[in-house]
C-alpha cells in the first residue's frame, strides 16, 4: 500500500541508497541493508534522516510485490525522462556527476 | 549537572515490571543481574506507606496483609491511561488501594494513600518512579558508584502515552533515560548473546519469536538475527494480559466458593481479599509443577476458615479464554513479519507466566510441536538485554557489544483524521524507528486562518475506533482561497518509539509542534519538576531515617560504655545509692529502647543519651570534686537547661537535675 506513496526519484534510486545493483537478490538486499544500518543508525553516529531513507528503501525492496511495482515505476520514469529531456535515463546520479569529479 | 570526571557513573538496565522489577549492569565484559538488599534478584514492584515510613519493594509486600489500603502495586497497569479507561475501571474493583480521578479534563488517575495521618495522592508515574528509585539504589549499593543513567524497558505494545509516562517516571527518579526499549527486544538480546556464546557468532540469519508474558502485559515479537544485528520484523501483543489476570480468575472462583459455603461475602473485606489473593497466586505458581493444590486461609472472613482444592485442569478451565486469546498476537505477528511459520528457528519464552504448562502447550501446538527455547532465565532476560543496550548506548561496553545494533519498530500505526472521520495513516505499524513521514494538507474553506489536526494511533479505518492521541491547531495561516495554503504535517518517531508531530505552513513558515501526549494527560515539565522535588523530599526523609538509625546506634554504644563504667568503679568510689541510681537509669534506658525506641527518631535517641550522660556526669563529678564546686558548675555547665520557677533546673531531655543529685544542704 505504501509503495504508491514512494516517490520514484532518478536522482537517487532505492538501489543506490542501499548501494546495490538492480538485479540484486533478496539475500544481497538484506545483507546490504544490515551493513548500511550499522553505519547509518543514529546509535552508531549516523544521521537519522539518512537512516530513515535506508529503511524506506529496504521496506520496498525486501518485499517482492512492492519491489516489482517500484521497478515498473522506475522503468516508466526513465522512459518518460528520455522522451522529455532526451536521454538522461539509464545514468545514475553518480554516473552523471562522475565527469565533474575528475 | 554533568558528573564530575573523577566520579565514575554506570548506566544500568531496568526491567520495570507490573509485579516484579529487575536491574542489571554491564560490567567487565559481562552482564550482572543485581540482587537487592533482601538478596533477591527481582524486586517486587510495590510501594507502601506505614505510620512511620515509606517502604519500597519486598518490604512493602511483606506488610500488605496488615496495611492493604496503603500498599500500592500495579502502577504499570495505570500508567499512561485515563481514569475513565474501561480497563482502569475494571482493575479498580480488584485493587485494595484507592484510585480517584484528578478531576481535570485529562482525567488522570491518582492513587490515594494515608501517610503519617495525612491523605496523599500520587500519579502512577510517581509510584513507578519510586520503584525505579529502589532499583537505582540496588544498583548503586552493588556498584559502589552513583547510577545516573538507565535504559528502561516497556512492553513492545505500549502506546505513545504509556512510553512517555514511563520515561517521565525515570526522570522523576532522577535518572537520565537513555532509551526506552521494548521488552521482547531486550529478551532477544539476552537470547542472542547466550546463543553466540555457545556456538560462536551466528553468521547465518536466524528468525526467532519471543513470547513474553509477564505479570500484567503480553508481547510477541519476531526478530531476524544476523551477526550482531537484531532486526525486529514485527511486534504484536496485549498491554493488559498476564499473570495477575489468572490470579483474579482463581480469586473469583474462591470467592464464589466461599459465598456458597458460608453465605457471607468477603469482597468488601480488603484484608481478607489480600490474604486470599496471595494464596491464589501461590497456587497458580505451584500448579506449574504439580497437578493439584490446596488453597487455605484461616479465619478468612467473619471467623470462617477457607479451604479449597484446585486442580491444574480446573485452573486451565478458569483461564482458557485468556490462554487462547494469547495466540492471536502470535498469528498476527507472524503474518506481519511476512515469514512462513517454518522460518522460525527458535521460540523464546520470557516472563513468569510462560511457566504455565497450558501456555507452553498451546504455543507448541501452534508451531506443530516445535520445542520451545527455555535456556534463558524468563525472569531476568529482559533486564539482561536492557543492561546490554545501556552499555551500547552509553558507550561503556566491550567491542563485541559496541558492534551490536538493535533495529526496533513502532508497534502501532499513526495517523491523522481526514474528511469523514477516516484515519489517514502516516506511519505504518512495524516501521523501523527512528522514522518520520511528511504529508501535505490544505484548507477546505476560503480565508481559513487555522487548521485543527487530530492525531490517532491504531489499525482501524475510522478514527473513532482508534486511540485518540491529541489535537493541535496551526494558527495564523495567511488568508487565501481554499486549497491554496500548503500545510506540511510531519510525524517523527524517535528511538524510544515516542511520537512528535509538527505542522508547518509552507508560505508563512509558521510552525506548530506538539508533544502529543501533553494533550491527553501527559505530565507537563512543570509537573515532573514538582514530583522530582517531592521525590527529593522522600530522599530527605530516607536520609532522616538513616540519621535515626545512626543516633540509635550511638545510644547503644554509649549504653555499653555506661554499663562498663559502672562495673569499673569500685565501691570505695561509688556510693551504693549512686550505683543503684545509675543501674536503674540504665535498665530504664534498655526498656525504653525496646519499646518506645522502636518508633523514636534522632531527637529522642539523642535526648536519651544526654539524659544518661547527665546522670553519669553528676556521679562522676561527685566523685571527683567537692559538692559545692559541683553545684556551682552545674548551674553554668549544661546546655539546654532552663530555670523553672521552683528554683530548680530541668534539662531539655525532660530530666529534672534535682532528681539526679543530692542537695548540698
Amino acid at each position: 500500500m505504501l509503495v504508491d506513496t514512494v516517490e520514484v526519484s532518478l536522482d537517487e534510486t532505492l538501489y543506490e541508497i542501499l548501494d546495490l545493483d538492480e538485479d540484486a537478490s533478496l539475500d544481497d538486499i538484506i545483507r546490504a541493508y544490515r551493513q548500511r544500518a550499522l553505519e547509518e543508525h543514529p546509535d552508531k553516529g549516523g544521521d537519522k534522516d539518512r537512516f530513515d531513507e535506508l529503511n524506506k528503501a529496504y521496506n520496498v525492496l525486501s518485499d517482492q510485490q512492492k519491489r516489482q511495482r517500484y521497478d515498473e515505476k522506475l522503468a516508466k520514469e526513465r522512459e518518460r525522462e528520455e522522451l522529455v529531456e532526451g536521454g538522461r535515463a539509464g545514468y545514475s546520479k553518480q554516473q552523471l556527476q562522475a565527469p565533474l569529479r575528475v | 549537572m554533568s558528573p564530575s570526571p573523577e566520579e565514575k557513573s554506570y548506566a544500568v538496565g531496568i526491567d520495570l515490571g507490573t509485579t516484579y522489577s529487575c536491574v542489571g549492569v554491564y560490567k567487565d565484559g559481562e552482564v550482572q543481574i543485581i540482587a537487592n538488599d533482601q538478596g533477591n534478584r527481582t524486586t517486587l514492584s510495590y510501594v507502601a506507606w506505614t505510620e512511620q515510613e515509606r517502604l519500597l519493594g519486598d518490604a512493602a509486600k511483606n506488610q500488605v496483609a496488615s496495611n492493604p489500603t496503603n500498599t500500592v502495586f500495579d502502577a504499570k497497569r495505570l500508567i499512561g491511561r485515563r481514569f475513565d479507561d474501561p480497563i482502569v475501571q475494571a482493575d479498580l474493583k480488584l485493587w485494595p488501594f484507592k484510585v480517584v480521578s484528578d478531576g481535570s479534563k485529562d482525567d488522570k488517575p491518582l492513587i490515594e494513600v494515608f501517610y503519617q495521618g495525612v491523605e496523599k495522592r500520587f500519579h502512577p508515574e510517581e509510584i513507578s518512579s519510586m520503584i525505579l528509585t529502589k532499583m537505582k539504589q540496588t544498583g548503586e549499593a552493588y556498584l559502589g558508584h552513583r547510577v545516573r543513567e538507565a535504559v528502561i524497558t516497556v512492553p513492545a505494545y505500549f502506546n505513545d502515552a504509556q512510553r512517555q509516562a514511563t520515561k517521565d517516571a525515570g526522570e522523576i527518579a532522577g535518572l537520565r533515560v537513555l532509551r526506552i526499549v521494548n521488552e521482547p527486544t531486550a529478551a532477544a538480546i539476552a537470547y542472542g548473546l547466550d546463543k553466540s556464546d555457545k556456538s560462536g557468532v551466528a553468521e547465518k540469519e536466524t528468525h526467532i519469536l519471543v513470547f513474553d508474558m509477564g505479570g500484567g502485559t503480553f508481547d510477541v515479537s519476531v526478530l531476524a538475527i544476523q551477526d550482531s544485528v537484531f532486526e525486529v520484523k514485527a511486534t504484536a501483543g496485549d498491554p493488559h494480559l498476564g499473570g495477575e489476570d489468572f490470579d483474579n480468575r482463581i480469586l473469583s472462583h474462591c470467592i464464589a466458593d466461599f459465598r456458597r459455603k458460608h453465605q457471607s461475602d468477603p469482597t468488601r473485606n480488603q484484608r481478607a481479599l489480600r490474604r486470599l489473593r496471595t494464596q491464589c497466586e501461590r497456587a497458580k505458581r505451584l500448579l506449574s509443577t504439580q497437578t493439584s493444590v490446596t488453597i487455605e486461609v484461616d479465619s478468612l472472613h467473619e471467623g470462617n476458615d477457607f479451604s479449597i482444592r484446585l486442580s491444574r485442569a480446573k485452573f486451565e478451565e478458569l483461564c482458557i479464554d485468556y490462554f487462547k486469546k494469547a495466540m492471536e498476537p502470535v498469528e498476527q505477528c507472524l503474518k506481519d513479519s511476512n515469514l512462513p511459520q517454518k522460518a522460525i528457528t527458535d521460540i523464546v519464552m520470557v516472563g513468569g507466566s510462560t511457566r504455565i504448562p497450558k501456555v507452553q502447550e498451546l504455543i507448541k501446538a501452534f508451531f506443530n510441536g516445535k520445542e520451545l527455547c527455555k535456556s534463558i532465565n524468563p525472569d531476568e532476560a529482559v533486564a539482561y538485554g536492557a543492561a546490554v543496550q545501556a552499555a551500547i548506548v552509553s558507550g561503556q561496553g566491550s567491542e563485541d557489544v559496541q558492534n551490536m545494533l538493535l533495529l526496533d519498530v513502532a508497534p502501532l500505526s499513526l495517523g491523522i483524521e481526514t474528511a469523514g472521520g477516516m484515519m489517514q495513516v502516516l506511519i505504518e505499524r512495524n516501521s523501523t524507528v527512528p522514522t518520520s513521514k511528511s504529508q501535505d494538507f490544505t484548507t477546505f474553506e476560503d480565508y481559513q486562518d487555522h487548521v485543527d489536526i487530530s492525531v490517532y494511533e491504531g489499525e482501524r479505518a475510522m478514527v473513532k475506533d482508534n486511540n485518540f492521541l491529541g489535537k493541535f491547531t496551526l494558527k495564523d495561516i495567511p488568508k487565501s482561497l481554499r486549497g491554496v495554503p500548503k500545510i506540511q504535517v510531519t510525524f517523527t518517531i524517535d528511538t524510544n518509539g515516542i511520537l512528535q508531530v509538527r505542522a508547518e505552513d509552507a508560505k508563512s513558515q509558521k510552525r506548530s509542534e506538539i508533544q502529543i501526549a501533553n494533550e491527553k494527560g501527559r505530565l507537563t515539565q512543570n509537573d515532573i519538576q514538582k514530583m522530582l522535588q517531592e521525590a527529593e523530599k522522600y530522599k530527605g526523609e530516607d536520609e532522616i531515617s538513616k540519621g535515626d538509625m545512626l543516633a540509635k546506634e550511638e545510644l547503644k554504644v554509649y549504653m555499653q560504655r555506661f554499663e562498663k563504667g559502672i562495673q569499673d568503679l569500685d565501691d570505695t568510689k561509688l556510693q551504693r545509692e549512686d550505683r543503684e541510681r545509675l543501674e536503674g537509669k540504665l535498665a530504664d534506658a534498655y526498656k525504653w529502647l525496646e519499646n518506645d525506641g522502636l518508633k523514636a527518631g534522632k531527637p529522642e535517641f539523642d535526648g536519651k543519651q544526654k539524659e544518661l550522660q547527665a546522670v553519669m556526669n553528676t556521679v562522676m563529678l561527685k566523685i571527683n570534686r567537692s559538692q559545692t564546686e559541683f553545684w556551682d558548675q552545674q548551674v553554668v555547665h549544661h546546655e539546654g537547661e532552663k530555670t523553672i520557677d521552683k528554683g530548680g533546673f530541668i534539662l531539655h531531655c525532660g530530666v529534672d537535675i534535682r532528681d539526679l543529685i543530692e542537695d548540698p544542704q
